[in-house]
Protein backbone atom coordinates (compact mmCIF):
# COMPACT_ATOMS: atom_id res chain seq x y z
CA UNK A 1 0.00 0.00 0.00
CA UNK A 2 1.73 3.36 -1.19
CA UNK A 3 0.89 6.29 1.30
CA UNK A 4 3.34 9.13 2.16
CA UNK A 5 3.45 11.67 4.94
CA UNK A 6 4.48 15.68 5.15
CA UNK A 7 3.86 17.05 8.32
CA UNK A 8 3.46 20.75 9.62
CA UNK A 9 4.24 22.28 13.33
CA UNK A 10 0.45 20.76 14.70
CA UNK A 11 -0.23 18.66 11.00
CA UNK A 12 0.62 15.45 9.71
CA UNK A 13 -0.96 14.82 5.94
CA UNK A 14 -1.35 11.11 5.01
CA UNK A 15 -1.62 10.76 1.22
CA UNK A 16 -3.07 6.81 -0.24
CA UNK A 17 -1.70 6.75 -3.99
CA UNK A 18 -3.90 3.93 -4.17
CA UNK A 19 -7.27 3.30 -5.79
CA UNK A 20 -8.86 1.23 -3.04
CA UNK A 21 -9.31 0.69 0.38
CA UNK A 22 -11.10 -2.72 0.78
CA UNK A 23 -11.14 -5.93 1.81
CA UNK A 24 -8.40 -7.30 0.46
CA UNK A 25 -6.15 -3.86 1.53
CA UNK A 26 -7.62 -2.93 4.56
CA UNK A 27 -5.48 -4.34 6.95
CA UNK A 28 -2.24 -2.97 5.60
CA UNK A 29 -3.60 0.30 5.68
CA UNK A 30 -4.27 0.05 9.36
CA UNK A 31 -0.84 -1.16 10.17
CA UNK A 32 0.71 1.35 7.82
CA UNK A 33 -1.10 3.70 9.76
CA UNK A 34 0.21 2.79 12.86
CA UNK A 35 3.35 3.40 12.11
CA UNK A 36 2.99 6.99 10.36
CA UNK A 37 1.00 8.07 13.24
CA UNK A 38 3.90 7.79 15.68
CA UNK A 39 4.94 11.11 14.24
CA UNK A 40 3.45 13.60 17.16
CA UNK A 41 1.14 15.96 15.59
CA UNK A 42 -2.48 17.21 17.21
CA UNK A 43 -3.94 16.31 13.66
CA UNK A 44 -3.85 14.05 10.96
CA UNK A 45 -5.43 14.25 7.99
CA UNK A 46 -5.75 11.95 5.35
CA UNK A 47 -5.99 12.93 1.66
CA UNK A 48 -8.38 9.81 -0.10
CA UNK A 49 -8.57 11.86 -3.82
CA UNK A 50 -6.71 9.18 -5.03
CA UNK A 51 -8.98 6.43 -3.25
CA UNK A 52 -12.23 5.54 -5.54
CA UNK A 53 -13.50 3.08 -3.83
CA UNK A 54 -13.45 2.11 0.02
CA UNK A 55 -15.95 -0.38 1.31
CA UNK A 56 -16.91 -1.02 5.14
CA UNK A 57 -13.48 -2.78 5.69
CA UNK A 58 -12.13 0.24 4.82
CA UNK A 59 -13.76 2.47 6.62
CA UNK A 60 -13.57 0.24 9.65
CA UNK A 61 -9.75 0.29 9.18
CA UNK A 62 -10.44 4.50 9.11
CA UNK A 63 -12.32 3.83 12.18
CA UNK A 64 -9.36 2.48 13.53
CA UNK A 65 -6.77 5.18 13.00
CA UNK A 66 -9.11 7.54 14.69
CA UNK A 67 -8.79 5.25 17.78
CA UNK A 68 -5.26 4.85 17.58
CA UNK A 69 -4.98 8.74 17.73
CA UNK A 70 -6.82 8.26 21.00
CA UNK A 71 -8.81 11.56 22.42
CA UNK A 72 -6.12 14.28 22.13
CA UNK A 73 -5.60 14.24 18.56
CA UNK A 74 -8.26 14.73 15.79
CA UNK A 75 -8.82 12.50 12.84
CA UNK A 76 -9.24 14.67 9.38
CA UNK A 77 -10.11 13.41 5.73
CA UNK A 78 -9.79 15.43 2.69
CA UNK A 79 -10.52 14.58 -1.23
CA UNK A 80 -13.79 12.61 -1.00
CA UNK A 81 -14.40 10.95 -4.18
CA UNK A 82 -17.77 10.15 -4.66
CA UNK A 83 -18.50 6.58 -4.20
CA UNK A 84 -16.06 7.23 -0.75
CA UNK A 85 -18.35 10.22 -0.15
CA UNK A 86 -21.22 8.02 -0.51
CA UNK A 87 -20.06 5.63 2.03
CA UNK A 88 -19.03 8.38 4.58
CA UNK A 89 -22.78 9.81 3.86
CA UNK A 90 -24.38 6.25 5.02
CA UNK A 91 -22.30 5.45 7.61
CA UNK A 92 -22.81 9.07 8.92
CA UNK A 93 -18.76 9.20 9.25
CA UNK A 94 -19.34 12.40 7.64
CA UNK A 95 -20.73 13.82 11.16
CA UNK A 96 -18.06 12.64 13.52
CA UNK A 97 -15.13 13.77 10.94
CA UNK A 98 -13.93 17.14 9.69
CA UNK A 99 -14.01 16.28 6.18
CA UNK A 100 -12.09 19.07 3.76
CA UNK A 101 -13.33 19.33 0.59
CA UNK A 102 -10.11 19.42 -1.08
CA UNK A 103 -6.38 18.56 0.42
CA UNK A 104 -4.10 21.01 1.19
CA UNK A 105 -1.52 20.94 -1.67
CA UNK A 106 1.29 21.65 1.04
CA UNK A 107 1.20 21.61 4.53
CA UNK A 108 1.65 25.61 4.57
CA UNK A 109 -1.59 25.74 2.84
CA UNK A 110 -4.31 27.43 5.22
CA UNK A 111 -6.75 25.35 5.71
CA UNK A 112 -9.09 27.13 7.95
CA UNK A 113 -11.59 28.23 4.96
CA UNK A 114 -11.33 24.25 3.47
CA UNK A 115 -14.46 21.77 3.54
CA UNK B 1 -29.22 13.47 -23.21
CA UNK B 2 -30.27 10.97 -20.36
CA UNK B 3 -30.53 13.43 -17.21
CA UNK B 4 -29.68 11.69 -13.36
CA UNK B 5 -33.85 10.74 -13.22
CA UNK B 6 -33.57 8.29 -15.82
CA UNK B 7 -31.94 5.25 -16.80
CA UNK B 8 -30.69 4.23 -20.16
CA UNK B 9 -33.44 1.96 -22.13
CA UNK B 10 -32.34 -0.45 -24.81
CA UNK B 11 -34.86 -3.70 -26.21
CA UNK B 12 -31.97 -5.37 -25.76
CA UNK B 13 -31.38 -7.13 -22.05
CA UNK B 14 -27.44 -7.05 -20.72
CA UNK B 15 -26.62 -10.09 -18.72
CA UNK B 16 -23.55 -10.83 -17.28
CA UNK B 17 -22.54 -14.47 -15.62
CA UNK B 18 -19.04 -14.73 -13.69
CA UNK B 19 -17.35 -17.16 -10.95
CA UNK B 20 -14.76 -16.41 -8.92
CA UNK B 21 -12.54 -17.63 -6.44
CA UNK B 22 -13.91 -17.30 -2.49
CA UNK B 23 -11.13 -15.07 -1.48
CA UNK B 24 -10.50 -11.51 -1.01
CA UNK B 25 -8.29 -10.91 -4.45
CA UNK B 26 -10.94 -13.09 -6.21
CA UNK B 27 -13.73 -11.07 -5.48
CA UNK B 28 -11.59 -7.49 -5.95
CA UNK B 29 -10.78 -8.81 -9.51
CA UNK B 30 -14.30 -10.19 -10.47
CA UNK B 31 -15.72 -6.90 -9.48
CA UNK B 32 -13.31 -5.47 -11.57
CA UNK B 33 -14.36 -7.43 -14.27
CA UNK B 34 -17.75 -7.00 -13.78
CA UNK B 35 -17.78 -3.49 -13.64
CA UNK B 36 -16.02 -3.59 -16.83
CA UNK B 37 -18.73 -5.42 -18.85
CA UNK B 38 -22.74 -4.86 -19.20
CA UNK B 39 -24.66 -3.78 -18.05
CA UNK B 40 -22.55 -2.65 -15.23
CA UNK B 41 -20.59 -0.77 -17.50
CA UNK B 42 -23.26 1.17 -19.26
CA UNK B 43 -25.09 1.97 -15.90
CA UNK B 44 -24.94 5.95 -15.00
CA UNK B 45 -22.31 6.56 -12.53
CA UNK B 46 -24.48 6.71 -9.21
CA UNK B 47 -25.87 3.37 -9.84
CA UNK B 48 -22.55 2.35 -10.91
CA UNK B 49 -20.85 2.82 -7.64
CA UNK B 50 -23.77 1.41 -5.80
CA UNK B 51 -23.40 -1.46 -7.55
CA UNK B 52 -19.78 -2.03 -6.64
CA UNK B 53 -20.22 -1.13 -2.88
CA UNK B 54 -23.13 -3.02 -2.74
CA UNK B 55 -21.25 -6.07 -4.44
CA UNK B 56 -18.40 -5.82 -2.81
CA UNK B 57 -20.02 -6.30 0.45
CA UNK B 58 -22.21 -8.80 -0.18
CA UNK B 59 -18.87 -10.69 -1.66
CA UNK B 60 -17.01 -9.74 1.25
CA UNK B 61 -19.44 -11.11 3.92
CA UNK B 62 -19.35 -14.62 1.82
CA UNK B 63 -15.42 -15.15 1.85
CA UNK B 64 -16.01 -14.17 4.92
CA UNK B 65 -18.82 -15.93 6.87
CA UNK B 66 -20.01 -18.63 4.44
CA UNK B 67 -16.45 -19.56 3.49
CA UNK B 68 -14.12 -19.11 5.99
CA UNK B 69 -11.95 -21.94 5.55
CA UNK B 70 -12.65 -23.16 1.96
CA UNK B 71 -11.53 -23.48 -1.21
CA UNK B 72 -15.70 -22.19 -2.40
CA UNK B 73 -17.02 -20.75 -5.55
CA UNK B 74 -19.15 -17.93 -6.02
CA UNK B 75 -21.39 -17.28 -8.90
CA UNK B 76 -22.72 -13.76 -9.54
CA UNK B 77 -25.27 -12.93 -12.59
CA UNK B 78 -26.73 -9.49 -12.86
CA UNK B 79 -29.43 -8.84 -15.00
CA UNK B 80 -30.40 -5.63 -16.71
CA UNK B 81 -33.87 -4.30 -16.26
CA UNK B 82 -35.80 -0.55 -17.45
CA UNK B 83 -35.08 1.09 -13.90
CA UNK B 84 -31.50 -0.74 -12.86
CA UNK B 85 -30.04 -4.10 -12.76
CA UNK B 86 -31.38 -7.19 -10.47
CA UNK B 87 -28.19 -9.22 -8.83
CA UNK B 88 -28.15 -12.98 -7.82
CA UNK B 89 -25.79 -14.49 -6.02
CA UNK B 90 -24.94 -18.38 -5.25
CA UNK B 91 -22.10 -20.47 -3.60
CA UNK B 92 -21.71 -23.62 -1.81
CA UNK B 93 -20.75 -22.10 2.13
CA UNK B 94 -22.75 -22.34 5.02
CA UNK B 95 -25.69 -20.91 5.73
CA UNK B 96 -26.94 -18.04 7.15
CA UNK B 97 -27.73 -18.04 10.92
CA UNK B 98 -31.29 -19.19 11.29
CA UNK B 99 -31.25 -19.31 7.46
CA UNK B 100 -31.99 -15.49 7.36
CA UNK B 101 -29.80 -12.63 5.96
CA UNK B 102 -29.10 -10.08 9.16
CA UNK B 103 -31.40 -6.94 9.61
CA UNK B 104 -28.21 -4.88 9.57
CA UNK B 105 -29.10 -2.16 12.05
CA UNK B 106 -26.61 0.67 11.90
CA UNK B 107 -24.16 -0.36 14.62
CA UNK B 108 -23.77 1.09 17.97
CA UNK B 109 -20.72 3.23 19.30
CA UNK B 110 -18.37 1.32 21.70
CA UNK B 111 -18.10 1.99 25.36
CA UNK B 112 -15.45 4.91 24.86
CA UNK B 113 -18.62 6.63 22.58
CA UNK B 114 -16.45 5.82 19.32
CA UNK B 115 -18.00 4.77 16.16
CA UNK B 116 -18.06 1.06 15.72
CA UNK B 117 -15.59 -0.41 13.47
CA UNK B 118 -17.25 -2.86 12.09
CA UNK B 119 -20.45 -4.25 11.51
CA UNK B 120 -21.63 -1.76 8.71
CA UNK B 121 -21.65 -4.15 5.53
CA UNK B 122 -25.16 -5.32 5.57
CA UNK B 123 -26.66 -1.90 6.92
CA UNK B 124 -25.28 -0.73 3.49
CA UNK B 125 -26.53 -3.69 1.97
CA UNK B 126 -29.97 -3.70 3.29
CA UNK B 127 -29.34 0.76 3.40
CA UNK B 128 -29.04 0.47 -1.27
CA UNK B 129 -31.15 -2.56 -2.34
CA UNK B 130 -35.17 -3.62 -2.58
CA UNK B 131 -36.08 -6.72 -2.81
CA UNK B 132 -33.30 -8.74 -1.04
CA UNK B 133 -34.02 -12.54 -0.63
CA UNK B 134 -32.31 -15.34 0.84
CA UNK B 135 -32.94 -19.27 0.03
CA UNK B 136 -30.73 -22.16 0.97
CA UNK B 137 -31.27 -24.33 -1.55
CA UNK B 138 -29.49 -28.21 -1.06
CA UNK B 139 -26.25 -26.76 -0.36
CA UNK B 140 -26.07 -23.44 -1.59
CA UNK B 141 -26.92 -20.19 -0.88
CA UNK B 142 -28.61 -17.86 -3.30
CA UNK B 143 -29.08 -14.18 -2.69
CA UNK B 144 -30.92 -11.75 -4.80
CA UNK B 145 -31.87 -7.78 -4.76
CA UNK B 146 -32.08 -5.27 -7.10
CA UNK B 147 -30.81 -2.08 -7.17
CA UNK B 148 -32.91 1.15 -8.78
CA UNK B 149 -31.70 3.87 -10.90
CA UNK B 150 -33.95 6.24 -8.96
CA UNK B 151 -32.95 5.90 -5.83
CA UNK B 152 -30.82 8.59 -4.34
CA UNK B 153 -29.48 8.69 -0.92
Amino acid sequence: MNLSSETTADLLIVRVAEDRIDAASAIQFKEQMRGIVQTPAPRVLIDLSKVAFLDSSGLGAIVAVMKLLGPDRKLELAGLTPTVQKVMHLTRMDTVLRIHTVAPANPEMDMRNAG
Amino acid sequence: MQGDHAAPVTCKVERLDLSMHSDPQGVRDALSQALGRPPLCDLLDDLRSTAELVLAEVLNNIVEHAQPNRDGHIYLSVVQRPSGISCTLRDNGLPMPGDTPPPGWFPDDDAVGYPAEGGYGWYLIRALTNNLTYHRLGEENCLTFELNAKQSR
